[in-house]
């Protein structure tokens, strides 16, 4: 049986190098983006970013980690803005702005492609990622 | 007893938050943060300025990068700042419907809900607050004998005076997450059954709530709920748990300010959600109880005792849902279910069908339902529906009164509705 990967060849995630925590299960980062987990163990609030809902990455984040379509997370949306009164995660447009909300805000978590990550965020390891 | 179920929600709030002086100490910390991402904005600008007054073509790209700049840097504020202030969402939803049937209630045009959502979030703490305005009362009134009531879609039409609807509040609840395992919430809020939860008309696929659904759990409660969950990673799912405990006035019109009797109800919801890869991508089960009193319309309360199970499974583009429910009260037992599988075509289409039945003694109802209909959603804020649907009585012994009455005979019907999200 092959062993789940730890990092898409598409995208990283990334988030605020005073994080503490270096890996995350799949289901986890999951949780944060669908705002189902909110407090990281240092106590920071986590802050999901998003990318634009017609970047490529984003497509690609949602089917491989969230499991949903973009389509599909818009209406869950919608649900939890009726249901528990929560708004989605804000969103960028382009590397450098996700990389800079991310160095700027300590309980930031977001993705980017591999190739875009520089020294200002920490790159975290994703278990169980297909 | 009463004052126990007051002093546990506030015990549990003192618990869970910290000194003031250390709240103080991060709003500090938070806006020097602030501060200091509002200067680099204002370079952010000033490079921007200087850029464009150089004009070549060449410093196009660096003007663009520099606005993405800003943007994530502003963006980067407002987070900082939601955790300082934090700001108030506000939604709402509104939905028309047209229904024709063979039924004795005429073809209408119904102006059905139109609700406005405000929430916030503060820290661990949430507060939301809905208003609604739709044409059925929220409390429906039981007759004793159960001899007057049963006619139309939600079975309590005697009741409702002026026919005009009324402005309800919904939902006005504060909630405290401790953690992720323990959060307290009060306030009035919705059933914790599935559909109660998600009832509102965008996020349904027929233009009505099951027939079953009014006679069973009640809709809302005023009270404290616990809940919590606990979920374990099972390669790239989770096998989840979760539950929701609550104490809440007994059931009937105007328990918002006061209640009939000392002994509050109470309820209690358990869910597992199984460990989902591949095409399965949702396998949730659940199960309820409660207890308490309902009001009667003599102005006393009756014993009822409430149990459900129901299950949302998802695979692939199809969605098949479940409800379940017996409840008790008068020495009556009525039943209710639904059984509703959809299918998603594409990304704007879906469509389902449902069966559902009621059968309850004390509104002197027995029909089964079947429902196809089909759902345009050109965006995820906006739902077209359009559905035919065919009731079907039942025959039971409990319909058998002595005085006799109109019996109840099968009719088709087609019914369409606009629905759109703000």
């Amino acid at each position: 049986m092959e062993a789940p990967s730890t990092q898409s060849p598409y995208l990283v995630v990334i988030v605020n190098k005073e994080n503490p925590v270096k890996t995350l299960p799949v289901a986890e980062v999951r949780r944060i983006f669908m705002k189902q987990s909110r407090m990281w163990s240092n106590a920071e609030p986590m802050v999901p970013v998003d990318w634009d809902s017609t970047a490529a990455i984003r497509d690609v984040f949602s089917r491989q980690v969230l499991n949903r379509s973009v389509r599909e997370m818009a209406e869950y949306w919608v649900q939890q803005s009726m249901t528990q009164g929560l708004s989605p995660p804000s969103t960028q447009r382009s590397a450098r702005a996700v990389l800079r909300f991310v160095a700027s805000v300590p309980g930031a978590i977001s993705y980017v492609s591999p190739g875009d990550v520089d020294e200002t965020v920490a790159v975290i390891k994703i278990t169980g990622l297909k | 007893m009463t004052r126990i179920f007051f002093l546990v929600p506030v015990m549990a709030l003192a618990a869970g938050v910290g000194p003031a002086w250390a709240q103080g100490n991060e709003m500090a910390t938070l806006r020097a943060e602030i501060a200091k991402q509002e200067v680099v904005i204002s370079q952010l600008l000033r490079r921007i300025e200087a850029l464009e007054k150089q004009q070549p073509p060449s410093t196009t790209a660096a003007v663009q990068d520099l606005q993405g700049d800003i943007k994530a840097q502003e963006d980067s504020i407002n987070s900082l700042r939601e955790v300082v202030n934090s700001k108030v969402n506000l939604n709402g939803y509104y939905n028309f419907r047209f229904s024709a049937d063979g039924s004795e209630e005429p073809a209408a045009f119904q102006q059905h809900h139109l609700g406005v959502i405000m929430a916030k979030q503060l820290g661990k703490f949430n507060f939301l607050m809905e208003l609604e305005l739709q044409n059925v009362p929220h409390h429906p009134e039981i007759a004793p004998e159960g001899g007057e009531e049963g006619e139309g879609e939600a079975g309590h039409e005697d009741t409702d005076l002026s026919g005009e609807g009324q402005v309800a509040v919904e939902n006005a609840w504060m909630e405290y997450n401790h953690n992720g395992y323990v959060g307290l919430r009060v306030g009035k809020q919705l059933s914790p059954q599935y559909w109660w939860q998600n009832h509102y008309p965008n996020l349904t696929l027929s233009t009505t709530i099951p027939i079953y659904l009014r006679e069973l759990f009640p809709a809302e409660l005023v009270g404290v709920m616990f809940q919590g969950n606990a979920a374990r990673p099972v390669g790239n799912s989770e096998l989840g748990f979760g539950y929701k405990f609550y104490v809440a006035n007994n059931n009937f019109e105007g328990n918002s300010q006061s209640d009939l009797s000392d002994a509050k109800s109470w309820g209690a919801r358990g869910q597992v959600r199984f460990p989902a890869s591949g095409a399965v991508r949702r396998i949730d089960v659940a199960a309820d109880i409660y207890r308490g009193k309902v009001g009667l319309t003599d102005n006393t309360l009756a014993e009822d005792n409430v149990f459900g199970f129901e299950s949302q499974i998802e695979i692939s583009s199809f969605l098949f849902q479940t409800e379940w429910a017996r409840g008790k009260s008068l020495e009556q037992t009525r039943t209710g279910f639904y059984l509703q599988p959809a299918w998603r075509i594409d990304e704007d289409w879906i469509t389902f069908y449902r069966a559902e039945q009621l059968e309850s003694p004390r509104i002197q109802r027995a029909e089964r339902r079947h429902i196809v209909g089909l759902n345009y959603r050109p965006y995820p804020q906006i739902a077209l529906k359009g559905e035919l649907y065919r009731s079907q009585p039942l025959e039971r012994d409990f319909l058998h009164s002595e005085e006799g009455g109109a019996e109840a005979k099968p009719f088709n019907g087609f019914a369409t509705a606009a629905v759109f999200f703000f």
